[in-house]
C-alpha cells in the first residue's frame, strides 16, 4: 500500500480540536457531544469551537476499476479564470488500499478554504458490504472541513479504512498545493 | 547520489498489522536507506516470532506455559521483562504483564518496544529522521518537521474520523478497542472503568504502549495513578465520550 506521508503546510482552525461531532450527520454509535471540552484531571481545559456543519452531498461513486494502486491520476480543474487566491480547484487523491477494497478522495479547495470533500473511486471487497463502507467513509468530511487541516504525519489508533481515506485526502490537498 | 530533504515510504506487514517507515534520508543514498529498512523489517519479523502468542510454539507461550523460565532464554525477552516490571512498578501495578490470565504476557509493552528498537536500527549517523508507526505506536527520531510531529487520534466510534491531533516530541501510542483481538484485563481484578481510547505520549515507546494499555483498562482510576509518573501525558476518551487529559498533553495548536 502507498502511503502519502503528510507535510503539507495546513492550518488547523480550532486547535487541537475536537473535530466537530455533529449528531445531525452521526450515523455510526455515539458523537461526542459537540460542546464537551477536554477536561483535565485537574486543570487543562481547551475551547471547542462551535460546530459548523458544512454539507456536502457525498457522490460516493463506484468505479470499480482494475488499475494500480498507485496511480489515480491527479485531476486539477481550475473552474475559475481568476488566478487569484480564490480559484476554486479540485484534485483526486491516491488511491488508497483500505483492507476491505480501495478508494480515493477528490477535494476541491477555494482559495485557502477546503470547500468538498468526496469520495472518487470507492472499490469494495465482496465480504464487506459496500452499504456499510458507503456509509461510514463520507462521514470524516464534516470534520475535515471544519478543521481544514490535516497537517499530520500519521495516525494512531486507526482502522486501515480511516488511513487510506486521510492518505488519499492528504495526497489530493498535496496535489492543489494546498496550504 | 545527492541528498535529499524528500520522505521514503516503506511498509511491513507483520504483527498483525501494517508497521509503516517514513524516512528523511538527510546525507544517506536510497541504497543505505533500503539496507536500514531491510534490516528493520527482519528485527520486526524477528520480535514477532519471539513474542506472538497466536503460536503456541513461540518462546514467550513456552513461558507462558512454564516450560521454559522467563530469564535467560533470549536476550530480547530479558530486555522486554525488565521493562515490564519497571512499567509495572512505575503504573502501580494498572500494567501488570503476571497478572494475564493465562500466564505472562507482555503484549501490550512489545509493540512499542519493537517499535522503537526498529527506528533506533534504522536511524543511523547521517539520517535526518525517520518515524516508524506499528499500528498506532509511533516512534519519531531526528530533526522534526517545523510544525512538529503531529498525529491524528482516530476517533473511537466515527471510523474516519480523528478525535484530536496530537504533537507528539518523541513516541505517542494508542490503545483502546481500535482493532480486533485486542483483550484487556485488569490486573488487580475489576478496579477501573475501561476506556474506548487511551493515548500516551512520552520519552520511551515501550513506557507508552504499557501505560496505554493500562490507561485503556483503568480509565479514571488509572489516571489517577498514570498521571504521577513524569514525562508522560495522558488522553482519553471514554464510553460517553468524555474526553479527559493531562495538564501538559500537547495538542496540536493552530499556527
Amino acid at each position: 500500500m502507498k502511503r502519502y506521508p503528510l507535510v503539507i503546510a495546513t492550518t488547523a482552525a480550532g486547535l487541537g480540536v475536537v473535530l466537530g461531532f455533529h449528531p445531525a450527520t452521526s450515523s455510526v454509535g455515539i458523537a461526542l457531544p459537540a460542546n464537551s471540552s477536554k477536561v483535565s484531571g485537574s486543570s487543562q481545559t481547551k475551547n471547542t469551537p462551535p460546530p459548523t456543519t458544512t454539507v456536502t452531498t457525498p457522490t460516493t461513486a463506484t468505479k470499480p476499476n482494475n488499475s494500480p494502486t498507485t496511480s489515480a491520476a491527479p485531476t486539477t480543474t481550475a473552474t475559475s479564470p481568476n488566478p487569484s487566491s480564490n480559484a476554486v480547484k479540485s484534485a483526486v487523491g491516491q488511491t488508497e488500499n483500505y483492507g476491505y477494497g480501495q478508494l480515493s478522495v477528490k477535494a476541491t479547495v477555494s482559495g485557502n478554504k477546503i470547500t468538498s470533500i468526496t469520495l472518487a473511486q470507492l472499490q469494495v471487497a465482496e465480504s464487506y458490504s459496500q452499504s456499510i463502507a458507503s456509509q461510514v467513509i463520507p462521514q470524516l468530511k464534516s470534520e475535515v472541513l471544519q478543521a481544514q487541516s490535516l497537517r499530520v504525519n500519521g495516525f494512531t489508533g486507526a482502522t486501515y479504512t480511516t488511513e487510506a481515506y486521510l492518505y488519499s485526502l492528504q495526497s489530493a490537498l498535496h496535489k492543489l498545493h494546498f496550504k | 547520489m545527492k541528498p535529499t530533504d524528500e520522505v521514503k515510504v516503506f511498509e511491513e506487514k507483520v504483527m498483525g498489522t501494517v508497521f509503516s517507515f517514513l524516512v528523511w534520508p538527510g546525507a544517506l543514498t536510497d541504497d543505505d536507506i533500503l539496507t536500514l529498512v531491510d534490516r528493520a523489517r527482519s528485527l520486526l519479523h524477528n520480535h514477532d516470532e519471539i513474542f506472538t502468542t497466536y503460536q503456541p510454539d513461540s518462546l514467550i507461550m513456552k513461558i507462558q506455559r512454564h516450560e521454559l523460565p522467563e530469564k535467560g532464554i533470549s536476550e530480547e525477552i530479558d530486555e522486554v521483562i525488565d521493562l515490564c516490571l519497571a512499567a509495572k512498578t512505575l503504573s502501580k501495578r494498572w500494567f501488570d504483564p503476571w497478572a494475564a490470565p493465562n500466564g505472562f504476557d507482555p503484549t501490550g509493552l512489545v509493540k512499542g518496544w519493537s517499535v522503537q528498537k526498529a527506528a533506533q536500527l534504522i536511524f543511523e549517523p547521517g539520517l535526518k529522521a525517520v518515524v516508524v508507526n506499528g499500528g498506532g505506536d509511533i516512534c519519531c527520531l531526528g530533526e522534526a518537521p517545523p510544525q512538529g510531529w503531529r498525529f491524528g487520534i482516530s476517533h473511537p466510534w466515527r471510523k474516519d474520523a480523528v478525535a484530536a491531533i496530537v504533537e507528539v516530541e518523541h513516541s505517542v501510542a494508542t490503545s483502546g478497542r481500535y482493532e480486533r483481538g485486542e483483550h484487556f484485563f485488569d490486573p488487580l481484578g475489576f478496579r477501573g472503568t475501561p476506556v474506548v481510547s487511551a493515548t500516551v505520549t512520552g520519552p520511551d515507546l515501550a513506557f507508552a504502549d504499557a501505560f496505554a494499555t493500562a490507561l485503556a483498562v483503568g480509565g479514571k482510576d488509572a489516571f489517577a495513578a498514570l498521571q504521577e509518573i513524569s514525562d508522560y501525558e495522558f488522553y482519553m476518551i471514554d464510553a460517553q465520550g468524555k474526553e479527559t487529559s493531562s495538564d501538559n498533553f500537547t495538542f496540536a495548536s493552530d499556527n
